[in-house]
């Protein structure tokens, strides 16, 4: 069945169940098409995935109750005897005192930056040649390559009771790569991401991936072992990623933990001071490396209209994600989640003074250690602010703005607000990042553009064996 | 007919205020019904959709090929104090199918549930495959050693429930937890309560181009309440974990959340006034639920043998338990037994037969602390010289392909009896660490750090003082080789791990893992 018949199932469904009396209906057909390319030991291995998966989701609300619903229906008949046992349902439920309707706006609203049919880039014909070439040439290296390809498209529409409907369609595209020396142990691991990738862009973002990853494995023979303690670090804009990411995965921009005391931000909103220049927002408007700008929607998963958030900027504390209900309650704008945010970007301004590039970076670091990537990051005592994580594919001394040796992997345990405080330097030059894994139906979650960055006093609790 | 096994320590639970009909179901090991529906809403419609997906395979010319078609279900339940905050219901229907061609895999998986779909899946993964072995050596391929071999199964496997998850009001879910927080929001000091129900169920019908034919419905449900206090200028918390266990409704009354929140808050407000240890080296006293998670980690991941193969170096990993390891390994101190086991009554992973329709079995791990086995699909067996893959291969949705996963895994009990008291009186100095917090590992499965949801010193044989905030760090091998003492099978307690991710596309895979108390020394404590 088309996508279109899909979308018709959903308006027609929206309008007949006025007889079934919700408050406020909202159903949304999806689709999501998934093209996976899995490498592992230098071949495309099992998880070579294709897939596409139809849906509806339904949220509904009756009498302060709500409930959502993810279903597969053949026609409207299907989706309204779905609606009619949430109906019943719903009624059974208890009252529940937050719950908030969304102010979604009426009308017609439409976001789809996709410029060209997803099957026109991205298909076994356009992947995996690139794919297999990359492969055996780092085997030909005598090293191993391993990793993972996704190319995702969404197709959406949804329409609710209040007249507000909303379409959407994006795709875009992933790549994680890493090689590794089977004998040794070395290994690095790069990763890019592209919002519109031609068969050519393609290729050359593997091939930059795949380079950086071959290099670092090959720079990474012999680790030593660094003793524990503060250290200056310059963080690889992926390793940065992983730090702000977990940030709000633990929700320390949350507005409600703030005003009730559960995290380490309570009471600090207007003491904490952070580097003049330093910027870190979620925008739908994201300022791509390569000079466009991708343009995310602005509605968030409710429908309703958001603006971007400014979570520090000129060296304060600003924006924070804020739920309905405490919009509602304690002032303030419902904003996007955290978990379904728009792209997310850190910057230090355009200084020109400011290194070029990483290896500019790390060139003008005395001492310190470079880290490429992270790996495992936890909440370890949410008053204190305390995450940890360990390094992971590329960690090196610096020594007399160079990279001296490589390191065993080390365990970390750091304020991810301090380390954001203690940035001195940054690079002009930016990566877009993606993270397709579990990010569930949305591409855009976990989008990024990152510059590396330089943080003092970064603290290395143990080191590992390998 | 497969038959469950009990873990050690336990019988079949009687379950309390089960009435009389859910009884009876246990009784017989009846299925949900929700799960018994065919997909496609008959059974001829069912068979139908798996004799075109295997035609259009072997039309295809494929060496091998098998499918999954089925069904998924999730209901959802969040509790924000007294109040359902979220009540989600994901049902989703679809057809996974992989082929074999020289040596390579193709994999497609669709929700358009037609003949005309399913033939479509079918020939997209072989022409998949296809694509693959035309860009790639063949000798890359495992063509060479091939599929360990399984009897092509023709059988049927449910997972026993009484009361069916997904058929309940919602109430049923949350009134338990909504009496758990009224309780715990009258007392002074508790500002919020968060609780949550998480229920999966799922349908399918395994079938290959050898002839199997296998019909599962597997049924679990993972429950934890939270209380938060704020006091004494700061916040801490304390978490009940109720029932990650196959089954149905009837794990909830057992777990009993009011009955355990008048200790969960006098512990959560005593975090709050609590200390955190001086960083140093402590006698450590773990129960089983924050072993669960250690284990999991430190021994499940460490021997997936798809991941000691190289195969997640990408995103899960690899593992120091290499294959030159595998019988000589000091792994941990000779009282270190571990079992797998994925018949194991209530078990999480207890499903009858894997998503290759491989038989599920039980197999040490681990003998008297030597690495003696891995989990194996019927692709990496032949690495280890095993004729037969031990069942412990599994695709978490239909849309995705099925991957090496941990199985039901447990540390042997002690040999001699010994209660958690006795453990205690027998520590001089140390920490006794519960439930399980933080919780972080290197991709290789070496350096650790793990935290535990409520700690107390230990003084002269005796529980003292609480402490916040405990976390210990170690390296795998060093820390299970510190292991000098485990408590009876009296003590031993079953625990799920419900958010397992792994692959690429993530899967998250749920297991079952047990133990009792045991005693670790000189650990590293604080960071």
């Amino acid at each position: 069945m088309s996508f279109a018949s899909k979308r018709d199932i959903a308006r027609e469904s929206v309008r007949r169940a006025a007889d079934l009396g919700f408050d406020y209906l909202r159903v949304k057909a999806l689709r999501t098409r998934t093209l996976g390319v899995r490498v592992a030991n230098s071949a495309i291995c099992r998880e070579n995935v294709a897939r596409v998966e139809d849906v509806f989701q339904i949220s509904a609300a009756w009498n302060n109750r709500d409930a959502q619903l993810l279903c597969q229906a053949d026609d409207v008949f299907g989706v309204l005897e779905r609606l009619a046992a949430v109906r019943r349902d719903i009624e059974l439920q208890a009252p529940d005192a937050e719950t908030v309707l969304p102010d979604a706006p009426s009308g017609s609203f439409a976001w789809k930056p996709a410029r060209a049919p997803f099957e026109e880039l991205y298909s076994c014909e356009t992947l995996y040649p690139a794919i297999a070439r990359e492969a055996l040439a780092t085997r030909a290296r005598g090293l191993r390559l391993t990793g993972y390809v996704e190319a995702m498209e969404t197709l959406a529409h949804a329409f609710t009771t209040t007249g507000h409907d909303h379409e959407t369609h994006d795709h875009g595209i992933t790549i994680g790569v890493t090689v590794d020396d089977a004998k040794t142990g070395a290994a690095g691991q790069a990763q890019r991401a592209s919002t519109h990738a031609t068969r050519a862009e393609f290729e050359r973002l593997l091939a930059a991936a795949t380079a950086e990853a071959t290099e670092t494995a090959e720079s990474s023979l012999g680790p030593a072992a660094l003793l524990p303690g503060d250290y200056t670090v310059v963080l690889h804009p992926s390793a940065t990623f992983d730090i702000v990411q977990t940030m709000l995965m633990y929700g320390l921009f949350d507005k409600r933990k703030i005003d009730e005391g559960r995290t380490y931000l309570a009471g600090k909103m207007h003491e904490l001071q952070f580097p003049p220049a330093l910027r870190l927002a979620q925008s739908a408007s994201l300022a791509l490396p390569d000079g466009g700008v991708y343009a995310d929607s602005p509605l968030n998963h409710r429908g309703v209209l958001c603006e971007s958030l400014d979570l520090v900027r000129d060296g304060r504390l600003r924006d924070l994600h804020t739920s309905p209900f405490w919009a509602k309650t304690h002032g303030g704008r419902e904003t996007f989640s955290p978990a379904s945010a728009p792209p997310l970007s850190l910057s230090m301004g355009n200084d020109a003074g400011a290194p070029r590039d990483l290896s500019e970076l790390i060139g003008r670091t005395e001492r310190g250690v470079y880290v490429a990537n992270m790996w495992y990051l936890r909440m370890v005592a949410e008053m204190d602010g305390t995450i940890t994580g360990m390094t992971r594919d590329g960690v090196y001394e610096i020594k007399d703005g160079k990279l001296a040796r490589p390191l065993l992997n080390m365990r970390w345990h750091e304020n991810p607000v301090r380390v954001l405080q203690a940035i001195d330097l940054a690079t002009r030059e930016e990566l877009l990042l993606g993270r397709s894994r579990l990010s569930g139906k949305s591409r855009t979650a976990g989008l990024a553009a990152l510059p590396a960055v330089r943080v003092g006093g970064f603290h290395f609790s143990s080191v590992t064996k390998f | 007919m497969l038959q469950f096994e009990d873990a050690p320590g336990y019988a079949a639970f009687r379950f309390r205020d089960l009435p009389a009909e859910a009884g009876a179901r246990l009784e017989r090991g009846a299925a949900s019904p929700e799960l018994e529906r065919p997909v496609g809403g008959s059974a001829a419609h069912e068979a139908m959709l798996v004799e075109a997906a295997l035609a259009e395979l072997k039309r295809q010319g494929v060496s091998f090929g098998d499918l999954r078609l089925g069904r998924d279900h999730s209901r959802q339940v969040l509790m924000q104090d007294e109040n359902l905050a979220t009540h989600n219901v994901f049902v989703s229907a679809g057809i996974g199918i992989r082929a074999l061609v020289h040596g390579f895999w193709g994999f497609s998986a669709s929700s358009e549930l037609t003949p005309e779909g399913v033939r479509r899946a079918a020939a997209e993964a072989a022409a998949m495959a296809r694509a693959v072995a035309a860009v790639t050596p063949r000798e890359l391929g495992i063509e060479a050693h091939g599929l360990a071999a399984e009897p092509a199964h023709v059988a049927r496997f449910d997972t026993p429930v009484g009361i069916c998850p997904f058929e309940a009001p919602v109430n049923a879910i949350a009134e338990p937890f909504r009496a758990a927080a009224a309780l715990g929001l009258a007392v002074p000091g508790i500002k919020k309560v968060q609780a949550f129900a998480m229920i999966f169920g799922r349908r399918r019908v395994f079938a290959s181009t050898e002839g199997a034919h296998i019909t599962t419905t597997h049924c679990v449900m993972d429950t934890l309440q939270r209380y938060v206090a704020v006091a004494k200028g700061t916040s801490a918390y304390r978490t009940i974990l109720g029932t990650a266990m196959a089954g149905g409704l009837e794990h909830l009354a057992e777990a009993d959340f009011p009955g355990q929140a008048a200790d969960a808050c006098r512990d959560a407000l005593a975090k709050c006034a609590a200390p955190k240890p001086e960083p140093g080296r402590y006698d450590l006293i773990l129960d089983g639920h924050n072993l669960a998670l250690t284990m999991h980690e430190t021994v499940g991941h460490p021997t997936e043998l798809d991941r000691v193969a190289g195969y997640e170096l990408g995103f899960a990993g690899g593992s120091f338990a290499s294959l030159d390891k595998l019988g000589t390994f000091r792994y941990g101190s000779p009282l270190v037994n571990f079992t797998a086991n994925n018949r194991l009554r209530y078990g999480a992973a207890s499903q009858g037969y894997d998503d290759e329709g491989v038989e599920c079995q039980a197999f040490p791990v681990i003998r008297e602390g030597i690495l003696v086995g891995y989990g194996s699909n019927r692709e990496t067996a032949r690495l280890i010289g095993q004729q037969r893959a031990n069942g412990t291969c599994r695709a978490t949705g239909w849309a995705d392909p099925p991957i090496v996963r941990i199985p039901n895994l447990f540390l042997e009990p002690g040999p001699e009896r010994l209660s958690l008291d006795d453990l205690v009186r027998d520590t001089e100095s140390g920490i006794l660490m519960l439930g399980r917090d933080s919780f972080s590992i290197d991709q290789m499965r070496y350096n650790f750090q793990f935290g535990a949801d409520m700690s107390y010193r230990i003084r002269d044989g005796k529980v003292a003082e609480p402490l916040r905030d405990v976390i210990y760090q170690s390296i795998s091998p060093e820390f299970w080789g510190a292991c000098d003492a485990i408590c009876d099978a009296s003590e031993w307690r079953m625990h799920g791990v419900f958010n397992c991710g792994k692959g690429q596309p993530t899967q998250l895979s749920k297991m079952m893992h047990g133990a009792a108390p045991a005693r670790f020394r000189q650990i590293r404590v604080g960071y």
